[in-house]
């Protein structure tokens, strides 16, 4: 059945009225997702659309609509810290923020609160989860969402927003689907990682194996590989690592905290691909290889 | 945002902390002055990379003449090919002991962390290097008072009673959490006499996220260091200032062929990735992020497309969400009629709005111009151009 969405969900979209947030909104409500409620804190510009009841805070709205449990966050970048500690104190068990560029201090103090009040967030600037035919939280692909993402037996796990589009494509034409898309975010400081999303999977029954898209920077690649290295993974796990031409630039071009000792070496695609590697994760050189390679895997298992 | 030494510098000053004696400047002669008056000197050549007094961009002087003389060399030299902006000319300090100390997040622990060595100075990479224990790091809670965590860390690593580098250590958590720095590196911390403490040198990044709430930093935000940026005028065309993928860059030459504009979140890595791994030679890499527009398109464009050791350009886009298609043809379509490449041009142009996109490439109808719609993979499109360009398929 996939992960974090189902049936029961009920999306609160925090920054309806902000531009994206209203793209956000008519995207879901394409989808047929269940929006039970849009907060708007700049004040309401309407009170219903699209049959979805607009409020000024998160307390009314939850109040209106006790059923909400995932929220989408689209409020401007110093109002996220707020938004996200009203839903984590509301009970919003997913909390999916799509805004970017949020400053780190504040998401540093946003993940302490939800480690404190056992919520689930993703982000900052996390397109957000879909399971295809069943609900969509954020938006994948947008007005394409329709049409790119097939129900199939493989999660996705990236930490790139557009390209999930093209994975899911490709794993539709391979013949396979996707059960669920987590996109985890952009930025170096994620609320959840690889890891968070990989137990989550573990026990979805319709989950047959495991897409990670990872790219150069952070430590979230390689934070997964030890991961599986040391608990093992009962499922195949394939895995994409973008830039690796980063690895064989010149010093001096070097990307990256130039002269900072504590990062050095942290986050080269070389490195993330030998410990993945290592960690009996396959590793494919090219993304149009992922459906063949599952194929194989999956017909093995 | 990388800050310059001098600017750092003045931010810690103004907040009470312990920074040498000294001015920033452009002028040999004020240098000189400076030097007459205080002695013993060094004067600092100003860039944002590290690293600088092996690149011979520290000099120490002792006479107003040699203030001049050094001030004129560093201004008129570049170090790793960044230009010198100024300089920085502080007394010297009396040092009895070095310590290297630094705040940054922790990604996989998500906690501002402490790192501390007692081994501090020039080498202090290698000192840790060959001994991880000469490094000791500390998770700080936000906004707390950590005084006690940080007296109890330092206990068993410094040789004196650490009260007064525990205060010190206090102040500059503040300091960091109030701007809100993402990265602050003092190396070395020196000890003078008596347990007197001096931030000697300092590299530091604040979170540009963050800055448009301290209008008291009033540092403009900036493109990072990139010492092959083609032009100034270029530098105008980068919106991006960071990026979390640590490239912190849009644009970077890397010496081929092949031009390369990739339009959505990673695809720009996995073009140049792929042209690398079938064999070709990537000109550059270009990342385009943000709202794009027919003018940041066309302007990357004509920046790539002056070259002239351009033989092909890949133009790659995504499915990415909110894409404007037609903002991305315009800017296609003005570039390419403005520049008209003799060489191959392949694009490939994602689901979303290519009637609009077909309608306005048809101008541009040219014998050498290949496009691959949606059904075609990236590697496809990678293919193509080099089937084009070296006249062999990958």
């Amino acid at each position: 059945m996939g992960i974090l969405l189902d049936s029961e969900t009920n999306i609160v979209l925090q920054g309806a009225c902000t531009r994206r947030g209203w793209q956000l909104l008519e995207d879901m409500l394409n989808y047929s997702a269940t929006v039970a409620a849009g907060v708007c804190y700049g004040g309401l510009k309407t009170k219903v659309y699209r049959g979805v009841p607009f409020f000024k805070s998160l307390k009314q709205a939850v109040e209106t609509a006790p059923e909400i449990n995932v929220s989408v966050i689209a409020v401007p970048p110093y109002e996220v810290l707020g938004a996200a500690q009203e839903a984590m104190e509301a009970g919003v068990r997913l909390i999916i923020v799509h805004t970017a560029d949020v400053p780190i201090k504040d998401v540093i103090l946003i993940r302490r609160e939800a480690e404190r009040l056992n919520s689930l967030l993703l982000g900052p600037n996390a397109d957000g989860v879909i399971t295809p035919d069943v609900c969509m939280a954020g938006s994948l692909g947008g007005v394409l969402a329709l049409s790119i993402h097939r129900r199939g037996p493989i999660g996705v796990i990236s930490r790139s927003n557009g390209i999930v589009n093209e994975l899911s494509g490709l794993l539709a034409a391979g013949g396979l689907g996707v059960s669920t898309i987590v996109t985890l975010g952009t930025e170096r400081i994620l609320f959840s990682s690889f890891v968070d999303i990989l137990r989550l999977f573990a026990d979805d029954e319709e989950t047959k194996g495991v897409l990670l898209f990872g790219e150069p920077g952070g430590a979230y690649e390689a934070e997964a590989a030890d991961w599986i290295a040391a608990h093992g993974y009962a499922k195949p796990i394939v895995a994409y690592i973008a830039g690796k031409f980063i690895d064989n630039l010149a010093e001096g071009t070097i990307l990256g905290h130039r002269g900072v000792v504590i990062e050095r070496g942290l986050g080269s695609p070389t490195d993330k691909i030998r410990r993945l590697q290592s960690a009996g994760v396959r590793v494919v050189a090219f993304n149009e290889d992922i459906p063949a390679v599952f194929q194989e895997v999956l017909k093995d298992g | 945002m990388r800050l310059y030494e001098f600017e750092t510098k003045s931010m810690l000053r103004r907040d009470g902390l312990p920074v040498p004696w000294g001015i920033f400047t452009t002028s040999p002669r004020v240098a000189a002055g400076f030097v007459e008056q205080n002695g013993d000197s060094v004067v600092k050549a100003q860039t944002i990379a590290g690293k600088r007094a092996r690149a011979g961009g520290i000099l120490f002087v002792n006479m107003a003449i040699k203030g001049e003389l050094a001030t004129e060399m560093l201004l008129d030299s570049t170090l790793y090919g960044e230009e010198v902006i100024g300089v920085l000319v502080e007394k010297k300090a009396r040092v009895k002991r070095e310590y290297y100390v630094s705040f940054y997040y922790d990604p996989k622990l998500r906690s501002l962390m402490l790192a501390f060595s007692p081994a501090g100075g020039t080498d202090v990479e290698e000192k840790i290097k060959t001994g991880p224990q000469n490094l000791f790091k500390l998770p700080l809670p936000l906004c707390q008072d950590v005084r006690w965590r940080i007296r109890e860390f330092l206990m068993d690593i410094v040789p004196t009673d650490p009260a007064p580098l525990v205060d010190l250590l206090y102040h500059i958590y503040e300091f960091f959490l109030l701007y809100e720095f993402s990265y602050l590196e003092i190396n070395p911390l020196a000890e003078t006499d008596h347990q007197d403490y001096v931030i000697l040198d300092v590299v530091s990044s604040i979170d540009v996220a963050a800055l448009g709430r301290h209008p008291e930093i009033a540092i403009a935000p900036r493109a990072s260091h990139n010492a092959d940026l083609p032009t100034g005028e270029f530098r105008s065309a980068m919106i991006n200032i960071e990026d979390a993928r640590g490239t912190r860059r849009d644009f970077v030459h890397l010496g081929g062929d092949i031009g390369v504009l990739a339009i959505g979140g990673s695809i720009s890595l996995i073009v140049v990735d792929y042209l690398y791994q079938l064999g070709g030679r990537p000109f550059n890499y270009a990342e385009l992020r943000g709202t794009v527009t027919a003018t940041r398109i066309s302007h990357l464009l004509k920046e790539i497309l002056r070259n002239p050791q351009i033989k092909g350009l890949l133009i790659v886009g995504a499915s990415t969400d909110y894409l404007r298609i037609d903002a991305v043809a315009n800017g296609i379509h003005d570039a390419l009629k403005e520049i008209r490449p003799t060489y191959p041009v392949v694009l490939r142009v994602p689901g979303l709005g290519k009637d609009v996109a077909k309608e306005i490439l048809s101008g541009l109808r040219r014998a050498n111009m290949q496009v691959l719609w949606n059904h075609a993979t990236i590697k496809d499109s990678v293919t193509a151009i080099m089937e084009k360009v070296y006249g062999h398929p990958a």
